[in-house]
């Protein structure tokens, strides 16, 4: 852990509830993936799973914090699965036949509290190259040379809007990259790429 | 019905967008805030984007040794001098790295951000050499797990560095400066020893640290216990049993004094593991002193009247800064910053 660069600098006393959500519980999204990658044999759910839980956990602790919000968050996705399973929302005999595996151990699946800032660097800086190459382009001069969005459209010739469409897709991207689950990408060095077709076509399919 | 995640995700990162051309209209502005309480989920969602995006803002040390404006093509800024090599984005299963490298790089001569990917690439590297005996160190502010191939865990406080051999008889740790935390996987047949002079702390199956101050030696056990050993030419001498929740203090094994606490305050003592450090009615002084083995700006005491303010609650150990903003808050302290130190006066 290097805490000197970090913007999450705050005394615990006066800190607002999206920072506490971004300090706490944000760096346990790779873990969480694995854990929902374990339990949750509809793949297509996932993504959907965890923004659930985000919501779950933001709500509740906007009236209290929790004091673990390692396993606040992890219990969260228990129940939540589990409400699921009996709601019958799914029928998959896979899913329901897994239900046992909603007890591991959390520590088993997540031995590490959080990547440390120089894991994060070494992941931005490596998610950076996997960018398609126009998107690459632009967060490389709106972030490592700090070009407001304006200036960067000019340096490459294209239009505000299509500037501001690549930090769209980028964002994501490299959210994705620092958060989530390296191990479960298709491959380290495959390039990367937002998935809305996929999610929309299952969307169609429901 | 609810719009999908995914969807949600691409708005989030939409509006993000719009925000970062620095260019929202007043009545976007409005819509926006607007989207963020029609409900949770879009909130959660921003907040995520939002977090990510700016932790971006790292990326800008890619630059260092690049023309401005010049884009280079993918692996290339790789050859800035923040990134020495390309052994950090290896996973350890690749070919081993030659053996001169898992040896102590010179740290301090590089900046920190050099220093802290250098030290990722050496604890990688490390792990394959480790029967061989490997050294570890962090630089002020940086706290590092290690994993051991016995299945143990050390966890590197601020500014400390340890050797550490693994024969068939003993797991042996030397703890050369500062502290340490173990988590020791039982193993009745090679006791886990961390050593520090002649003094030798063993533990079997259990969760301690040791911090080395100046000459003296703390022991602070979270479960279950450790011996405390001195050793007198081929003798080992046993000065004193620690169980959990027990903190132990000796000089150069002249005596240790033993002091019992609720298991509670012993982890509150290991906040530091992450991030963090707790006060209770602690006088400033020590707080000030503790706080300054994290910081490379100096914390300084220039009015003896608040020296013996207490203090309380938790703190991130690598910030003085937030430290001293919020004694300015809450008590009538007056903080002045400088590139070098903070200077603390009573208002």
């Amino acid at each position: 852990m290097d805490f000197r660069n970090d913007w999450r600098y705050e005394g615990r006393m006066a800190e607002s509830l999206d920072a506490w959500f971004a300090r706490e519980i944000l760096p346990l999204e790779a873990a969480l993936l694995r854990y929902l990658a374990r339990t949750w044999l509809r793949r297509d759910e996932i993504h959907d799973l965890r923004q659930e839980i985000y919501v779950r956990v933001y709500e509740a602790a906007a009236k209290s914090r929790p004091l673990s919000p390692k396993s606040f968050v992890f219990t969260t996705a228990r129940n939540l699965m589990t409400d699921r399973i009996r709601r019958g929302r799914v029928v998959s005999i896979e899913a329901t036949a897994d239900l046992e595996a909603l007890n591991v151990l959390v520590d088993e699946i997540s031995p590490e509290h959080r990547a440390s800032a120089r894991q994060e660097l070494s992941r931005l800086a490596h998610a950076m190259d996997r960018l398609p190459p126009q998107c690459r382009n632009v967060v490389w001069l709106r972030k490592v040379e700090g070009m407001p969005q304006r200036q960067v459209a000019e340096r490459l010739g294209i239009s505000e809007g299509a500037v501001e469409k690549q930090i769209t897709k980028g964002v994501r991207l490299l959210a994705r990259a620092l958060f989530g689950d390296k191990a479960s990408e298709r491959g380290a060095d495959a390039p990367l790429q937002v998935q809305d077709d996929e999610y929309e076509q299952q969307q169609r399919s429901d | 019905m609810n719009s999908s995640s995914a969807q949600i995700e691409a708005q989030a990162a939409q509006w993000l967008a719009r925000r970062d051309s620095g260019q929202l209209t007043a009545t976007e502005t409005a819509e926006l805030a607007a989207w963020l309480d029609a409900s949770t989920a879009n909130r959660v969602a921003f907040i995520r984007l939002e977090s990510a995006w700016r932790q971006a803002d790292r990326l800008k040390v890619l630059g260092a040794g690049l023309k401005p404006g010049e884009l280079p093509s993918p692996g290339e800024w790789r050859h800035s001098p923040y990134f020495a090599t390309r052994q950090d984005e290896l996973p350890a299963t690749t070919t081993p790295p030659a053996q001169q490298a898992s040896r102590r790089p010179s740290l301090r001569a590089i900046t920190a951000v050099a220093a802290s990917l250098v030290l990722a690439i050496v604890g990688v590297m490390a792990m394959l050499h480790w029967s061989r005996g490997s050294t570890y160190e962090t630089d002020i502010g940086v706290a590092s797990s290690i994993p051991m191939p016995d299945g143990s865990k050390v966890t590197l406080n601020t500014d400390s560095k340890i050797r550490v051999a693994v024969t068939d008889t003993e797991r042996r740790v030397e703890l050369e400066q500062g502290e340490a935390f173990f988590e020791v996987f039982k193993d009745e047949q090679r006791p886990f020893v961390v050593v520090s002079g002649s003094l030798r702390v063993v533990a079997v199956g259990t969760k301690f640290a040791v911090r080395l101050d100046a000459d003296q030696v703390r022991v602070l056990v979270s479960e279950g216990r450790v011996r405390i050993e001195k050793q007198e030419g081929d003798q080992k001498v046993p000065l004193a049993q620690i169980a959990s929740g027990g903190i132990g203090y000796t000089r150069g094994g002249e005596g240790v004094l033993t002091q019992t606490q609720p298991v509670e305050r012993v982890e509150e003592a290991l906040s530091w593991r992450t991030g963090f450090v707790v006060f209770h009615e602690t006088p400033l002084i020590e707080a000030v002193q503790e706080l300054n083995r994290y910081n490379t700006r100096r914390i300084v005491i220039e009015d003896p009247s608040i020296a013996d303010t207490r203090i309380s609650g938790n703190f991130r150990a690598a910030n003085g800064d937030a430290f001293a903003r919020l004694l300015e808050d809450g008590f009538d302290i007056r903080a002045e910053f400088s590139d070098a130190r903070i200077v603390l006066r009573a208002k």
